[in-house]
């Protein structure tokens, strides 16, 4: 009985604690509410703003601070309220808060086909009533952000996508220089046999969580393409997976994977663990994003770190271009202030916004007009901005249904690792496609205009 | 009270049944009959989860009877039963979470306990718990016993205290062996509390394995530990916008627990009206 | 002579018996507590130290790793949004239990035994099938991202099983009690808060416990309604934490020690409430 009472006191007593902290953390809030809200010039605006960027760029919530503090202090009367939204935050909150007409002004987004939905739903406003042309055009959001003549995205930062490689490691295994790093798929088979001699894992790879198995599409299947609208042919039945020229990338990748190249554990990590294996020297290549290589540089040194394109094996015109990815902002079509958002979207790219991104979170800012020569240290870093300059071309990943991605493109690497051919992966994507177009008749038809196939 | 469970149960539910017959794109769409259900029950996918999920409730018998062992013998009051009994429920009150993430360190293939094994040579036992979809299922099995088994035990244990010590002292005269005494006396003692545990398992199996999944597997490798949880999961999450699918198959998953339930609560009561 | 041999075999044999289940009680015991152990080493051993030595004591000691577990106050948010949604869901519930249970036990109403089965049956819904439905629903209302949602949908969900086990117990309270008090002009709140608490002390710290495990643990609803960064639990945070960035082992195991560790305490203190809460369900019905 005595500890019965003793539990109770204990209990309440820490429910009264933390009714009390409520309070205190309710009035705080109230309190940065009431002290903003101080009327000046025009009629008060107040700009909402969700993202989720911080978790693949950390650092990146600070730029965004500094960002809206500025903003402010330019634009009186607005103020932005930055909402920090979770990655895993499964569901796609700004499709249902815009469907119960409560969605914020302005929202990250992902490239392709993760903004693409909400644009065919008309959620999204495009941006070229809003932005002058001059401006939109150099504001990177890739290709994949159009839709029938407009761009629905302002770019924000880049991600190349890159392999990454270890010199030192090349070098124990008596690689010869010509082919550090590898270009052509003869070479790289070649390089990955030296490097298991040596008693080094060629490959490190997590497919745990499935995204290395898109990566690797995004790697392997663009090198078969003339253009990018290819995925979508692919996607509505146009190009049959059956065709070896469109699963030619499968079979490279049952290739590596039963030649012994990629770590036996492979199917126990997921994709950053897997990476991490370069960072711990186990092994000598990976295929990673460009946010990566500074990372992997300050583990590896600086000499020992190299960046490099997947070796190419394909017949395509995107054969032997890089590829670069972009993250982006977009405002939501119910916006009652659209004028001041795409203000605010201006502001980000003004050039010492862009060079502050670039010195606080060492991202490349997505911009064209950013002078990035000026800013950029490091052999590789250098490289992978050329690469942005230069022609490249866009993650194909992203104009996939998600269905296809996680059925087929995240399972087909953990698949094999246990013994399916790529014959069994293809049949697996016969059979997904043709569930996906009767399943989605509406997102068929979107799909084929969004990419201009008939 | 009413208005909490009308809000938390009863709008949902009608809501989504509406749903399940509709393409919902953002908050709702255009009326497909029952064109869902038909979607759903022919993926293989959703077909693989609903066989794991029945696999799964392999679990109940070996909980029992695991529990029922372990009772019996901390009934027994062998020297340090409290300590045993106090280990034995902790695995019950550590968040899934937790032991998922701790269970996907331990079990790698090159995880704490293959060393293990591999520092005692027993190297042919080091297999690839979580990676291999043969074995997979079964690990993930392995965890739900060893974090639920506890809750049996002590359930099980906390019952037989309250039976009265004659009839055990009785069957001691009668010279009945350990098994004996627990076939004759303790199995029927507890059968309340065992059909009690079976059903709450029965439950936990079907639609509260979620956590588990999602921390160690995902679903993998492959689809070889995909459950009904985790495909409705995937069927609304972002960048897959069917959730009219993903209510479907809810509703599929609400019905098939209730049918399974109630039809062995009426068992149970047939049973007893025999006796 | 004989009769000795005999006497001690039949003594050798319960001695190896007695020998054997303790053995198996050991293994068994070891098998729970292992991956606590495991997780605990863990988190104070270096990364290095962790590469090269996965299931042997830490050496050196880290402590550091929960330092940087703690860092940027990430972590704290999460351990306060945890607290402050099981305490308030806690403390809801039950008080609304209380009084649903009161007017099953005490005021039955034509048709109320039919309500308290049907609210009982609620227990096998599973909670991934609301999902949808509700989170149309809470962005609607502006619930999404809330205390108050999230909280009013936990309640919801205990609610079946705290009213089923409080209604048992306050039918086992004499009705002599209830009819004395009326007689001294006792208001029905008054019984409640005068007599059925206090006696029901025992279930209430129970169901408290039971509901408080479980909402502190629970993870799919938390992922899905608390979609804000600030608003993350520490079952979701600790989640996230593992597959980002962070791929520092024993720092991850670290976080998962603080995040269970509340959890841990409470079992050691008050182990007895734990055990009899989370069977009483079953011994009680």
């Amino acid at each position: 009985m005595r500890k019965t009472r003793m539990f109770m006191i204990f209990f309440f007593a820490l429910v009264l604690l933390f009714s009390i902290t409520i309070v205190f953390a309710g009035n705080g809030e109230e309190e940065e509410g009431t002290s903003e809200s101080v009327e000046k010039g025009p009629e008060p605006v107040e700009l909402v703003f969700w993202w989720w960027g911080q978790q693949e760029a950390p650092g990146l919530e600070d730029w965004v601070n500094e960002t809206v503090e500025l903003f402010e202090k330019e634009y009186p009367h607005i103020t932005v309220e930055t909402v920090l939204q979770a990655t895993e935050n499964v569901i796609d909150d700004f499709i249902t808060a815009s469907a119960a007409g409560t969605p914020p002004d302005l929202q990250y987004f992902w490239n392709g086909i993760y903004h693409q939905e909400q644009v065919w739903m008309g959620y999204i406003e495009p941006l070229n009533d809003w932005i002058p042309a001059e401006e939109l055009k150099h504001m990177y959001a890739s290709e994949l952000s159009n839709f029938q003549g407009k761009q629905y995205r302002a770019g924000w930062y880049l991600l190349p996508m890159t392999w990454i490689y270890n010199k030192k490691l090349f070098k124990e295994a008596g690689v010869p220089a010509n082919m550090t790093p590898p270009k052509t798929w003869d070479e790289f088979i070649k390089v990955c046999e030296m490097l298991k001699k040596a008693g080094i894992i060629p490959i490190g790879a997590g497919f745990k969580d499935g995204w290395w198995g898109e990566h690797n599409t995004g790697h392997g299947l663009v090198q078969q393409e003339d253009h990018v609208a290819d995925t979508t042919k692919l996607l509505v039945g146009e190009y049959k997976w059956s065709n070896p020229r469109w699963h030619e990338h499968w079979k490279r990748l049952e290739q590596l994977i039963n030649a012994d190249y990629i770590n036996d554990d492979a199917n126990s990590l997921e994709l950053y663990p897997g990476m991490e294996l370069l960072l711990t020297g186990k092994c000598a290549m990976t295929q990673s994003i460009g946010s990566y290589v500074p990372e992997a540089e300050k583990q590896l040194g600086v000499e020992n770190v190299g960046v490099m394109k997947y070796p190419t094996f394909g017949i395509g015109k995107l054969a032997e271009m890089p590829i670069m990815d972009v993250q982006g902002v977009g405002i939501s079509s119910q916006s009652k202030h659209k004028k001041e958002a795409a203000e605010f979207i201006r502001f980000m790219h003004r050039p010492d916004r862009l060079t502050a991104m670039w010195e606080m979170v060492k991202i490349f800012p997505a911009n064209d007009t950013w002078d990035g020569e000026k800013y950029i240290e490091g052999p590789n870093l250098r490289t992978m901005w050329t690469w942005f300059q230069g022609e490249n071309t866009a993650w194909i990943p992203n104009m996939i249904a998600w269905a296809f991605d996680s059925e087929v493109m995240h399972v087909a690497p953990q698949m094999m690792m246990t013994g399916a051919t790529t014959d069994d992966i293809v049949k697996l994507a016969e059979e997904v496609i043709a569930r996906w177009k009767e399943e989605n008749p509406d997102l068929l038809e979107s799909h084929k205009k969004w990419a201009g196939v008939k | 009270m009413g208005l909490a469970i009308l809000f938390v149960y009863g709008y949902p539910i009608i809501r989504l049944f509406d749903f399940s017959m509709r393409r919902i794109r953002g908050a709702s769409g255009p009326f497909i009959g029952f064109d869902n259900y038909r979607f759903v029950l022919r993926n293989p996918i959703f077909q693989e989860a609903v066989r794991h999920n029945l696999f799964l409730l392999v679990g109940v018998p070996i909980l029992i009877i695991i529990a029922l062992i372990f009772a019996s013998l901390l009934f027994e009051q062998l020297k340090g039963w409290k300590f045993y009994r106090f280990a034995f429920f902790l695995p019950y009150i550590l968040a899934v979470p937790v032991i998922g993430i701790v269970f996907s360190y331990l079990l790698m293939l090159h995880g704490a306990l293959n060393e293990t094994l591999r520092f005692l040579r027993l190297d042919f036992l080091a297999l690839d718990w979580i990676g291999s979809p043969n074995i997979a299922l079964k690990t993930l099995l392995a965890i739900i016993v060893w974090k639920e088994m506890g809750f049996g035990i002590v359930l099980f244990f906390a019952r037989l205290m309250s039976v009265s010590e004659e009839i055990y002292d009785a069957a001691k005269i009668d010279g009945a062996n350990w098994w004996q005494t627990l076939w004759y006396i303790t199995i029927p003692q507890l059968q309340i509390v065992i059909e009690f545990f079976a059903i709450v398992t029965i439950i936990n199996l079907l639609s509260w394995i979620f956590a588990y999944v999602y921390t160690i597997t995902r679903g993998g490798p492959g689809t070889s530990t995909q459950v009904m949880e985790l495909w409705i999961f995937n069927k609304v999450a972002r960048g897959a916008p069917n959730p009219g699918m993903g209510a479907a198959a809810s509703v599929i998953l609400f019905l098939g627990t209730i049918v399974l339930i109630f039809t062995l609560l009426r068992l149970r009561m047939r049973v007893g009206e025999e006796e | 002579m004989k009769e000795m041999s005999k006497r001690t075999g039949v003594s050798f044999e319960r001695a190896t018996q007695k020998a054997i289940k303790q053995l198996l009680l050991i293994i068994v015991a070891f098998i729970a507590l292992y991956p606590l152990y495991w997780l605990i080493i863990t988190a104070f051993k270096t990364q290095a130290d962790y590469l090269v030595n996965k299931f042997g004591l830490p050496w050196p000691i880290m402590i550091g790793n929960i330092v940087t577990a703690l860092r940027g106050g990430r972590f704290a948010r999460w351990f306060l949004n945890s607290t402050i949604i099981t305490a308030g869901s806690t403390l809801a519930g039950t008080t609304i239990a209380c009084l649903a249970a009161f007017a099953f036990a005490k005021m039955p109403f034509r048709g109320s035994n039919a309500i308290l089965n049907f609210v009982i049956s609620l227990m096998v819904v599973p909670p991934v099938v609301m999902i949808v439905p509700l989170f149309i629903l809470y962005a609607q209302i502006g619930f999404t991202s809330t205390y108050q949602g999230i909280i009013v949908l936990y309640v919801g969900l205990t609610m079946p099983f705290s009213v089923y086990l409080l209604t048992n117990f306050f039918k086992t309270i004499p009705h002599d009690i209830v009819d004395s008090a009326m007689m001294d002009g006792c208001s029905h709140f008054g019984i409640l808060w005068r007599i059925y608490v206090p006696l029901s002390a025992p279930a209430l710290v129970t169901l408290i416990i039971v509901n408080a495990l479980w909402i502190w643990n629970e993870l799919l609803l938390a992922l899905v309604f608390l979609p804000k960064d600030k608003m993350r639990t520490l079952m979701v945070g600790i989640t996230a934490f593992r597959s980002r960035l962070n791929l520092d082992i024993p720092v991850t195991m670290a976080g998962l020690l603080l995040s269970t560790l509340p959890m841990i305490i409470l079992y050691v203190v008050f182990q007895r409430f734990f055990i009899r809460g989370l069977t009483a369900g079953a011994t009680k019905g």
